[in-house]
């Protein structure tokens, strides 16, 4: 008798011991995760916003000239060319800088959220049976932290926009620089 | 004795009984496997359409990248006729190219969105079953990692294709600037 009620306490605590093994976040801690990515997502979106209003009030050589027109421009308005390559270089320099972090930042909080997605996910699992009320609130934090995700995919669609943008304007600068050299197309 | 294993049975019937009555049944089990292989399916069949957008894309010679609107206008007035030629073809040619990459993104969002619920489903399954055994949420996450790969290949070609449609946006607006001179110059069209 002895050994049989040993036996059901050891299997009554392995189960439980078992069923908490592998979930290190709590259910509140999980609740406290979700509420910071929103504010971060909300605060990375308003970083991307003055990002894209920097880019839309840049004046792109690749989007004034063709590399073709480089070589004229030297040749008729060597000062002009001069101060448009200056100009255009720094400022390319801090776009790349600034596109940069927030593609850093970008990473960042898409790797937390799909961290974040998971665990609401295993939670929903978790309480499907013991807690139907509570699975469906996890499974409902699933969808925000989805939809906060999906938030920041679309920034990386921007970010990935402007990284293009500042490709063609560092081709225009190359350009630009061989007209200056001499060595333009013809 | 008798009383405990009594008390032993119930518990193995209990979580036995949870466990088919919940969400770790075989039969939803078999269900995460299918959604998985038919999103695997679905997103080969994707990426065999998104590599030759990505090729003909290459191909492509895009106006707006390799002449200013400047440039282009002076062609225009100089030569209405020939310019009117190169455009016609040339705008067919890039709609039908634009509408194809349309579809394709349209599809390729549905099978992330399948993708997203298969992997999901994975998740919720380990997360229900480890209780009866914990080698269950092992066997559900790596299943939802197998998923999550695909997937993240196919959001990377969604944004590859995104751009890419950007791109042939940009000659649009280009061309219809191009349309606006030849209808200026009252060149005719057949």
């Amino acid at each position: 008798m002895r050994f049989i009620s040993v036996l059901f306490c050891v299997l009554w605590l392995s189960s439980t011991a078992l069923a908490a093994q592998s979930f290190p976040e709590s259910w509140s801690e999980t609740q406290i995760r979700l509420d910071a990515f929103s504010q971060d997502i909300a605060a990375f979106d308003g970083e991307c916003g003055k990002v894209q209003k920097r880019f839309d009030t840049t004046g792109f050589l690749f989007t004034e000239f063709s590399v073709y027109e480089f070589k004229s421009l030297v040749k008729y308005k060597r000062d002009v060319a001069e101060a448009s390559y200056d100009k255009a270089n720094s400022s390319l320099a801090e776009l790349e800088l600034r596109q940069l972090e927030i593609r850093e930042q970008c990473f960042k909080l898409l790797g937390r959220g799909r961290t974040l997605v998971t665990d609401f996910l295993l939670l929903a699992g978790y309480y499907d049976t013991e807690n139907p009320e509570r699975s469906q609130l996890a499974r409902q934090g699933a969808s925000r932290a989805k939809e906060l995700l999906i938030k920041a995919w679309e920034r990386l669609i921007m970010i990935k926009f402007l990284e293009n943008v500042c490709q063609r304007e560092q081709e225009a600068l190359d350009w630009l620089e061989k007209a200056l050299a001499g060595n333009s197309p013809s | 004795m008798g009383l405990l294993g009594c008390l032993v049975l119930i518990w193995g019937l209990g979580s036995a009984g949870m466990a088919l009555a919940g969400y770790c049944s075989q039969e939803r089990w078999d269900h995460a496997s299918d959604a998985q292989r038919a999103f695997t399916a679905d997103w080969k069949g994707e990426k065999a359409d998104c590599d030759a957008h990505k090729a003909l894309f290459r191909k492509t010679k895009f106006t707006h990248q390799n002449l200013s609107f400047r440039e282009l206008e002076a062609f225009v007035r100089h030569s209405p006729e020939e310019s009117r030629d190169i455009f016609m073809d040339h705008a067919f040619r890039l709609e039908d190219q634009a509408v194809a990459l349309r579809d394709t993104m349209a599809s390729l969002e549905t099978v992330i969105d399948a993708g997203r619920a298969a992997a999901g489903e994975w998740y919720v399954l380990a997360g229900a079953c480890h209780q009866r055994n914990p080698g269950n949420l092992e066997r559900g996450k790596n299943n939802a990692a197998k998923v999550e790969r695909h997937l993240t290949d196919a959001r990377e070609a969604f944004i590859d294709m995104k751009l890419m449609y950007e791109v042939y946006c940009r000659e649009r607006d280009l061309l219809q600037r191009w349309e606006k001179v030849l209808i200026e110059l009252k060149v005719e069209f057949p």
